[in-house]
């Protein structure tokens, strides 16, 4: 407690403060303009915080993070396209209570139950990461291995559209996460005598490529087919009244607590917690009151929201205490994180635990920000749905460029950078996803080193994993969300 | 979809074949646990059965997965050459210009045509995104021999 509190002063510095608030706001204006997700807003703001103190520059890509995912609301109920896919369950009944003339409800529901699930997730990422972090402690070489094979496994399987596909990513991402030295004997391996290549290539310009750059491609092509102008918006902004909330206080609980926990598992996102809390409920709720669902019920919206906020506490779990990020965002944050050196993991709860608190009690201010600006400003944020496409696709390439060169002041990273950004964006044309590929970008050489570190400690013996109940239940795990989803659709059939 | 798809697994397939035979040159294991030509092999076989099944899979719809007409290609080209072209040429003559270029090039492909517009809009987003990492974020920009 008494760390939580010094946390907090150490967030109201002035400049931390600002940048926080600013962060938030930023995160939602990206949030809100529709094609633009929470991964490439925290991708494009990374190099940003080069120059900024590690604490400062996490805190204002946590502020982006969670100010995006809430903006995304904004665009799904206004005009009925998610700014995010998370946001795409808000549509459903948000769009309904638009053409009733009631987008002020809608939009007052979303920030309220977005605040909601996002301070209940912090709340519980603050309880249970020490924890997890303690048992962590304790985890050697297969146990790490374990984790780095249950992650992979999971994220390719339910990465969204076909699980082949998902899967190959996800493999094409290991074989080119072995490029570079390798961990145990610095042997180079598919270096072509390079000396750019020695380090692997390096993960921020290949997620800023498949995520940003690819996505101004996208832009380009969708101005290119309509071309016509921006939709008109129709809203009013009359906010929803206390009685009105009241009846939505259980279903916001209860969606953060889903959200948190999907969050927690590595590879389940914002999307899913959505859709998932959305169906609880309306599983939850009375008979006669489950024929309004998709046709304007504020209980759809604030379900939806208070999860995918959920979610984002929830994620920051296994990044802070396992070292292993659980999606495309927390990705960039473990990049981020390591650029300012520190390396996650259950270590960093007791060296640096002044660090971590800073940032959970960062993370719950940026909750209450985002309840804040979510309420106060919902006719400034509907005017960002009006800003032009044809502006913002050379902004996010430019912003790509510096970021990419920023990272170590060389030009070989913008190269890298453009090659994941063609290659990311006909990827997204034939269906492939591209998270599967950064997250094995990481996990890869993970799960290598630690497998063979394992077989060093055991002489080249695989029946270690036999001795270490952890690793084993983590192995079991991977196969099974690898062959579950094939059962089910056969059962299904 | 089918089609495409099966082009996909072809490249796919040549590429773990490739990756493969580049890994049998690396040296195996030392007798103690493995050698750095383990996972590159064993990733390469996982591409290469994942590729054959996707060769396989049918996808039901064959309309074109790009949504633009025949008069916008050229335009979607010149967008991705003029891409490239900032990339490569912002090492020689510097961020300030050569982002002015691009934002000029891509905002007029995507349908600005009123040149105020496009001119100051260019210049402002080049010199206001150059100034804000440059002066307020100290995060150094390529200058090249232009600035």
């Amino acid at each position: 407690m008494d760390l939580l509190l010094q946390g907090l002063t150490n967030v109201f510095a002035p400049t931390t403060i600002i940048l926080l608030i600013a962060g938030v706001i930023v995160g939602i204006i990206i949030g809100a303009l529709p094609g633009l997700t929470a991964t490439m807003g925290v991708a494009l703001f990374l190099p940003v915080t080069f120059g900024m103190d590690a604490v400062t520059g996490i805190l204002l890509l946590i502020g982006v993070y969670f100010g995006s995912i809430y903006g995304g609301s904004i665009s799904a109920i206004l005009l009925n396209t998610p700014g995010t896919p998370a946001s795409a369950a808000t549509a459903l009944d948000g769009y309904q209570l638009t053409k009733q003339g009631k987008a002020g409800k809608a939009l007052g529901t979303a920030a309220i139950a977005s605040g909601v699930g996002g301070i209940l997730s912090v709340i519980m990422l603050v309880f249970i990461s020490p924890q997890l972090a303690q048992l962590a402690l304790d985890f050697s070489a297969p146990e790490m291995f374990g984790l780095a094979l249950f992650g992979l496994s999971i994220i390719s399987s339910i990465s969204g559209g076909s699980m082949l596909k998902g899967l190959i990513a996800g493999v094409l991402g290991l074989v080119i996460a072995t490029i570079g030295m390798d961990p145990m004997t610095s042997y180079p391996r598919f270096t072509f005598d390079q000396l750019s290549l020695l380090n692997g290539l390096s993960f921020i310009p290949v997620m800023i490529g498949l995520f940003a750059v690819s996505e101004a491609l996208v832009i380009m092509e969708e101005q290119l087919t309509d071309g016509q102008g921006l939709k008109k918006i129709m809203a009013s902004y009359v906010l929803p009244k206390w009685n009105e909330l009241k009846k939505l206080w259980i279903t916001m609980l209860r969606s953060g607590f889903i959200g948190t926990f999907i969050g927690i598992i590595p590879g389940a996102g914002a999307d899913i917690a959505a859709f998932v809390s959305y169906n609880e409920a309306k599983r939850f709720s009375k008979k006669e009151e489950k024929d309004t669902f998709g046709k304007g019920n504020l209980k759809g919206v604030a379900a939806s929201e208070a999860a995918n906020n959920g979610v984002t506490g929830g994620a920051m779990v296994p990044l802070l205490t396992l070292g292993i990020p659980g999606d495309a965002v927390t990705a960039v944050l473990l990049g981020a994180l390591v650029v300012q050196g520190i390396q996650p993991g259950p270590q960093l709860f007791t060296t640096s635990a002044d660090l971590v608190y800073t940032l959970f009690a960062g993370m719950f201010v940026a909750n209450i920000l985002m309840l804040i600006f979510g309420i106060s400003g919902i006719r400034l944020f509907t005017k960002i749905l009006k800003v032009p496409k044809n502006i913002i696709a050379p902004v996010i390439l430019v912003l790509s460029t510096i970021g990419a060169f920023a990272i170590a002041n060389n030009f070989f990273d913008v190269y890298t950078m453009l090659g994941a950004g063609i290659i990311g964006y006909f990827m997204k044309k034939f269906g492939f996803p591209a998270s599967p590929i950064v997250l094995a970008l990481i996990l890869g050489p993970m799960a290598e080193s630690e497998l063979r570190r394992t077989l060093i400690m055991s002489e080249g013996s695989y029946s270690i994993f036999l001795d270490r109940p952890i690793a084993l239940v983590l192995i079991i795990f991977a196969v099974l969300s690898l062959v579950l989803p094939l059962v089910w659709s056969k059962i299904k059939k | 979809m089918t089609l495409a798809n099966r082009i996909i697994s072809l490249i796919l397939l040549v590429f773990s074949v490739l990756v493969w035979m580049g890994a049998n040159n690396f040296p195996a294991s030392n007798g103690q646990g493995l050698g750095p030509d383990f996972f590159p092999k064993v990733t390469a076989i996982v591409l290469g059965l994942l590729s054959v099944l996707l060769f396989f899979k049918k996808e039901n719809d064959e309309e074109s997965v790009f949504s633009f007409s025949r008069t916008a290609v050229p335009l979607f080209v010149s967008g991705i050459v003029a891409l490239v072209l900032y990339v490569f040429v912002i090492e020689f003559i510097g961020f300030t210009i050569s982002t002015i270029l691009l934002t000029f090039s891509w905002m007029w492909l995507m349908g600005i045509r009123k040149w105020v517009p496009l001119i100051v809009a260019s210049i402002l987003i080049s010199v206001g995104i150059g100034a804000v990492f440059e002066f307020l974020l100290f995060v150094p920009i390529p200058h090249g021999i232009l600035y």
